[in-house]
């Protein structure tokens, strides 16, 4: 009886996550902001496996030379937000950092992870 | 560039570093001139100067071959001066301004070689550490309704490589999915 009466609630409580998923998922694809990005890839067959699409998106390559940042150090797997703004058709990144960028009207916050990280020095020359 | 002052900027690897107050020859993109296309050490060259190309003619049995007429300034002296040689990259046009090494002071109208992609010197004003990054998004990797496999995988047959472009709807909170992808002229829903 006991070992039934944990059945029981183990299956709801995974309906119960299912159901969050799904609503989570639904509500995102409904009220979120549409947003449209470019693929650097241009080979189908290297983007798909089985069932799943992995997009090697345009908005992952970034440069800290090129756009606004407030953290000092990156290293692999560090947490980061990227705040993109549309730029013609598509929307592209204008800041990275650990912490959220200071407010701004227009752009949208990404959550991501460093995937690969490279240090440069950056030159001004006059 | 010539007559012009720019402050540009140059963050790609290399081999050798530069300090902060150290010369260096830089290449600029006339078009893009806030972005320094290639930096490097400042070595002396000499009887290096630039100009303007006032002719080009092209050699009637190869395409690459040019005869160029430039005009410069060696030591304060108007100089006209000739260069035939083969370009690879690049074609020189009349009005260009080029790097020209002329053959000695006493020979200032030899040209023995012209660059199209002139070398401009400065300095270096400011140095610091930047990142190049590649950021993973776990939305970018997603899971296909059949539907939407069936069709990808159709197009993966017919077409090789496509422009390809992905919407996605964002909330507030960071939280994104992908709605749909265009490919082609095709569009595939992929919810």
């Amino acid at each position: 009886m006991k070992t039934k009466t944990s059945f029981i609630i183990i299956v709801i409580l995974q309906l119960i996550v299912l159901a969050y998923l799904v609503s989570d998922a639904f509500t995102t694809v409904s009220k979120g902001q549409k947003i449209t990005l470019a693929v650097k890839s241009s080979s189908l067959q290297g983007i798909i496996d089985k069932n799943t699409v992995a997009l090697p998106l345009s908005i992952s390559d970034i440069s800290t030379a090129e756009i606004e940042s407030e953290s000092t150090e990156f290293k692999l797997d560090d947490q980061v937000l990227v705040r993109l703004a549309q730029k013609g058709e598509y929307w592209q990144p204008v800041y990275v950092g650990k912490r959220a960028p200071a407010k701004s009207d227009n752009g949208i916050i990404l959550q991501g992870k460093v995937g690969q990280v490279e240090e440069l020095q950056k030159y001004a020359v006059k | 560039m010539k007559g012009k002052e720019y402050e540009a900027v140059f963050a790609k690897p290399l081999s050798r570093s530069i300090n902060k107050g150290k010369a260096a020859w830089v290449y600029i993109d006339p078009n893009d001139p806030g972005k320094i296309e290639s930096l490097t050490q400042f070595v002396e060259m000499p009887n290096r100067v630039h100009g303007v190309v006032v002719s080009a003619d092209m050699w009637p049995q190869n395409p690459n071959g040019w005869n160029l007429q430039l005009s410069y300034e060696v030591n304060g002296k108007k100089v006209e001066g000739r260069y035939s040689g083969t370009f690879t990259k690049g074609i020189p046009k009349e009005g260009d301004t080029v790097a020209l090494t002329y053959q000695d002071a006493a020979h200032p109208e030899n040209v023995v070689f012209v660059d199209l992609a002139p070398l401009w010197p400065g300095k270096v004003v400011e140095r610091s550490t930047v990142y190049a990054l590649d950021i993973e998004y776990d939305f970018a990797k997603h899971n296909l309704p059949q539907q939407a496999a069936n069709q990808l995988k159709d197009l993966a047959e017919k077409v090789k490589t496509v422009q390809i472009t992905a919407e996605a709807a964002v909330r507030n909170s960071g939280r994104a999915i992908l709605t749909k992808l265009h490919v082609g002229s095709e569009t595939i829903d992929l919810n």
